[in-house]
């Protein structure tokens, strides 16, 4: 194969490179056989007829020539011959050629390659979008369809706490207490159980350390879900001994690689052995939907203290209950609202500030993902609309184009009906070919939409193409099938003698009008879809950009859960303690490490203790106050990027030997001593405990990071140095490091191993990480959108620049005679620009009254973003106008740059 | 006069015109194919050859030598010219649009003079 000529252009030589690489779509032989003349003649008609010409010409030239080529080149490995019957104006057509259903279809096949362009853009087009709406319904079918993996699930309830500060509710947790106040106090269940969340613990399978997650919980648990143990059994109600376990089938398939005899084995979690009971089936991973493993209620006593399940103000749990079989949801939750009210008065120390919320287990499974879901299939139907229009448009041109061929083959004697039937098998057979690019696409993206959602989330999710998302991308399919195969016949409507007599071949202005409808709708659609995005993403932009009080980028967070029958005595516990916290305090690692427990890592675990104000007399208040609160090294502050507001953070002297002081932020010092200042005031922790003065305020950290749950987004806490308070309960240590220049996991593993080469330090958590984590919804919301918006922009700018380009065509001659006559070229452009701010116009004052209308809708349904903020809609604007006038600007260069004479002479 | 071929496609119908006044060559078939019919048949290379590998196996075209001016020129080309049979095709074919026609213009669907 020669080279093109030499002196073309870069983009001329890009062309020929691609037009090369189209050929490769013919069968080898063919290549070997002619592949030296399929390049000289091109290169013969480039240099004949395009080069030195318009560019709209060269590019019009260059996609007709790759698609006729692809087309070609697949027609030939398919063994369909290329134009053996009928073509324009010649035969009659419309009939089987051969009068068997293959000749039909064969000659349906040829008359959609024949129109190259047309045909490739829409199955392109309507593939993506079935393959967008196919991925969706497959992710939605796995995040929000998936049936609960639980027995007769509307029967069940999820328990929370709820914290009424300043008369509003916040959802908070419940202790062991709780729980049981509401099994004795409300009538109708048939079993209910408290549980933790899914926590990290320390377990050792088959002498492999394994980073699991366990969820601690009451016997009737798996009673509530009605969910019996695969292998073994569940939990008992009379399960006296704490030290049992039941595992996930994941766990047991991965840890013992699906080995029926781990019944009876142990399981070593922190460092206590637990014997291996049961085994669940496959897919349930409990209420939190993490658990590898759940571990009785009362192994916590051994793991965290007798506290955790004897204070009724320790709150760290949730809830799960199943309601009898006559108990209505509703009946239920007024009694549990009256038991709150009872319990306000029985017992007002636990429950002055404190109530209960329940919710049915669906909605808490997924009532959050679904308005954002909503909104995005919202957002793909309005996409998908807009590719019906866009391919509605491009076959009405088609069809007006066709309107003298058609004529000729009435004329001829072909049936109306089968010209008809002809039609419905060209808009099948597109709608096929979308339909069939669409699946491929989603079977190729759903793995990786997979990983990445898994990522997002932090769950396990696994998205495959299923029987519901290839009926919706079929039905999809079906949809655009009418709707192209209604565009491509209406034009073709009582065709006959007259038409060819009269000349009404020629496009009618009717025809006109409706493509200006359609792109006028289209700019409409992609206006909506346009604002939606740049809210969403203005939103996610706003919520990331509040000052968290904290830098989160570059920060890594190790944990040392010092537990196991080693640490049995407090004080070997709190020397190990002792010797890690005073390694940071001497600036290990190059004062790039800090020190903190039992939480104090931001988007981490929190933690509270009753506290009591002292007065100037020294006297303790009479109520006490839960505080979160966070004991540091002195690093702690520099590393987590915290700023000190007034007075001063610790020093050295803030150690054992010093006297209790303590740190408040900003919020705490107001709630507590409004109007006054913080500093020289007491705190006592629990009641008789040591007292710590307040020696300085810092700014507001907000450890809840981004999330939207408001009791723990208040930045109320207090800090005490961890040389003079210990983390008791738990005892977890956690080990801050600020990269680059931090130390990493081998060497802080060193550090610890140095204190005891046994204690395990688990894998850090990123905080720049969790917090993008906390933002996976809204921006995945946004991701797509933008998606769509990206889509119908260039949708829609194809659709102006298509009527622009025909319009320009068919006024080509009175153009010419104008520029002729010496009309200005600015006279010319300005009447191509009207023409498409007419359609442009329309569009966007359509595409602004749809998004008032539906702004409040959207509000709800995504995370507050409204659609008609003034800078987003002014945005759209401005970038729907530009497209338009950059879709007006090529078909009116090529007006001013085309030789008036050749236009005159053409016509 | 009818013919067992008929009627050609258009295709088929137009690339044996093309061939009708003598050997002819790929891009020179192509331009005089889109002259006779009005710019309506629009082909890449590969489409064209494609028809011309289907009427060489039918036996109504096939390959010529280039004449001495030609291969002065040291393009690569590869001529094309009718066989006889194909000669007969085309007139045969010829004969059927012009019965066609005559019958438009019967209907009054083409004016007088036209072609």
């Amino acid at each position: 194969v020669s080279r093109p000529a030499k002196g073309h252009g870069l983009l001329t030589r890009f062309a020929f490179t691609l037009y090369r690489f189209s050929l490769r779509a013919y069968p080898r032989a063919f290549r070997a056989r002619h592949g030296r003349e399929l390049d000289a003649m091109l290169n013969e008609r480039w240099n004949a007829e395009i080069r030195g010409r318009a560019a709209v010409r060269a590019v019009r030239f260059w996609v007709r020539m790759i698609g006729l080529t692809l087309l070609g080149g697949f027609a030939e490995r398919l063994g369909v011959g290329w134009g053996t019957h009928g073509s324009r104006g010649v035969a009659a057509g419309g009939t089987p050629a051969r009068g068997s259903a293959g000749g039909w279809w064969r000659d349906i096949v040829r008359s959609t390659v024949r129109a190259p362009a047309i045909s490739l853009t829409t199955v392109g087009m309507l593939g993506v979008t079935v393959g967008a709406a196919l991925a969706l319904v497959a992710s939605f079918e796995a995040l929000l369809l998936r049936p609960l993996p639980f027995h007769e699930s509307d029967r069940i309830v999820r328990l929370e706490g709820a914290r009424i500060l300043d008369g509003e509710r916040r959802p908070g947790p419940l202790s062991v207490l709780d729980v049981e106040e509401i099994r004795v106090g409300t009538p109708g269940l048939r079993a209910i159980a408290a549980r933790s969340a899914a926590r990290p613990v320390n377990a050792l399978v088959e002498d492999r350390p394994l980073p699991v997650r366990a969820e601690f919980v009451e016997p009737a648990y798996f009673e509530v879900f009605g969910v019996p143990a695969a292998l073994g059994r569940a939990f008992s109600e009379a399960e006296a001994i704490d030290d049992v376990v039941v595992l996930a089938h994941e766990l047991w398939l991965s840890a013992h690689a699906g080995n029926p005899s781990v019944l009876g084995r142990a399981v070593r979690i922190n460092e206590r052995p637990y014997t291996v009971v049961g085994v669940m089936p496959p897919g349930f991973r409990g209420d939190s939907d993490q658990a590898d493993l759940w571990l009785p209620m009362g192994a916590a006593r051994a793991v965290y203290g007798d506290g955790y399940l004897d204070n009724r103000r320790l709150r760290w749990l949730g809830g799960v209950a199943r309601l009898e079989a006559g108990t209505e949801i509703d009946t239920w939750i007024g009694a549990v609202a009256a038991l709150e009210h009872r319990l306000r008065g029985d017992l007002p120390d636990a429950y002055a500030e404190r109530g209960f919320a329940v919710r049915p287990i669906d909605e808490a499974w997924y009532g959050g993902l679904r308005a954002p879901a909503g909104f995005v299939v919202v957002a793909s139907v309005l996409a998908f609309l807009l590719v019906c229009l866009s391919v509605s448009n491009l076959v009405l041109a088609r069809s007006i184009g066709r309107r003298a061929e058609f004529a000729v083959r009435r004329t001829l004697g072909a049936d109306p009906a089968s010209l008809r039937a002809r039609l419905i098998g060209e808009a099948a057979l597109l709608a096929i070919g979308g339909f069939a690019v669409g699946v491929a696409l989603a079977l190729l993206t759903t793995p990786i939409l997979g990983a990445w959602i898994a990522r997002d989330l932090d769950r396990d999710v696994s998205i495959t193409v299923t029987p519901l998302a290839v009926l919706t991308g079929a039905g999809l399919a079906g949809a655009a099938w009418l709707a192209i195969a209604v565009a491509s016949a209406t034009p073709l409507r009582g065709l006959g003698f007259d038409v060819l007599r009269s000349g009404r071949a020629a496009i009618g202005p009717r025809w006109g009008r409706a493509r200006r409808a359609f792109v006028a709708a289209q700019i409409g659609i992609a206006f909506v879809l346009s604002a939606s995005s740049i809210s969403l993403v203005l939103h996610l932009d706003a919520l990331q950009a509040r000052d968290l009080g904290f830098e989160a980028e570059g920060l890594h967070a190790y944990q040392v859960d010092v537990l196991g029958s080693r640490y049995a005595t407090d004080s070997i516990r709190d020397l190990a303690i002792h010797r890690l916290a005073r390694a940071a305090e001497d600036g290990y690692g190059g004062g790039r490490v800090a020190v903190a427990g039992p939480g104090g890592v931001p988007t981490g675990e929190m933690f509270g203790f009753y506290f009591r104000l002292v007065d100037a007399l020294g006297q303790a208040s009479e109520d006490s106050h839960l505080i979160s609160y966070h004991l540091v090294s002195h690093s702690y502050l520099d590393i987590v990027g915290g700023r000190i507001a007034e007075g001063r953070w610790f020093g050295s002297g803030d150690d054992e030997q010093g006297s209790g002081v303590a740190v408040v932020t900003r919020s705490l010092a107001v709630r507590y001593w409004p109007g006054e200042s913080a500093i020289g005031r007491t705190l006592q922790m629990g009641s008789g405990g040591a007292h710590f003065d307040v020696v300085g305020v810092v700014d507001d950290i907000h450890y809840a990071g981004w999330s939207r749950t408001p009791d723990l987004a208040a930045p109320e806490h207090v800090f005490l140095p961890i040389l003079q308070v210990a983390p008791e309960s738990p005892p977890r240590l956690q080990i801050l490091s600020r990269g680059p220049g931090g130390p990493g996991p081998d060497e802080l593993r060193t550090l610890v191993g140095e204190i005891d080469p046994l204690l395990p330090l688990r894998s850090g958590r990123d905080v720049g990480e969790s917090l993008r984590v906390q933002t996976a919804r809204e921006r995945a919301t946004a991701r797509l959108t933008t998606g769509f918006a990206l889509l119908a922009l260039s949708l829609s700018f194809l659709g102006v620049l298509s009527l622009v380009t025909q319009e320009v065509r068919t006024r080509r001659r009175e153009f010419a005679l104008r520029v002729a006559l010496g009309a200005a070229p600015g006279s010319i452009t300005a009447i191509i620009v009207r023409f498409a701010a007419g359609m442009v116009g329309v569009g966007l004052i359509g595409g602004a009254a749809a998004a008032i209308a539906l702004d409040r809708v959207v509000r709800q349904a995504v995370f507050g973003a409204s659609l008609v903020e003034p800078g987003a809609l002014g945005i759209v604007a401005v970038l729907l106008a530009a497209a338009g006038v950059v879709a007006a600007a090529f078909p009116a260069r090529w007006v001013l740059t085309a030789r008036p004479a050749e236009a005159l002479q053409e016509g | 006069m009818s013919h067992p071929a008929l009627p050609l496609s258009a295709l088929d119908f137009a690339v044996l015109m093309a061939l009708a006044p003598g050997r002819s060559y790929g891009y020179r078939i192509l331009r005089d194919m889109r002259e006779q019919t009005g710019g309506g048949i629009e082909l890449a290379p590969g489409n064209l050859y494609q028809v011309l590998d289907r009427l060489s196996e039918r036996r109504w075209i096939e390959e010529a030598g280039p004449s001495p001016e030609e291969q002065e020129s040291r393009r690569p080309r590869r001529y094309h010219r009718l066989t006889e049979v194909g000669r007969v095709v085309l007139a045969a074919e010829a004969g059927r649009v012009e019965g066609l026609v005559r019958a438009a213009r019967l209907h009054d669907l083409l004016p007088e003079g036209s072609s």
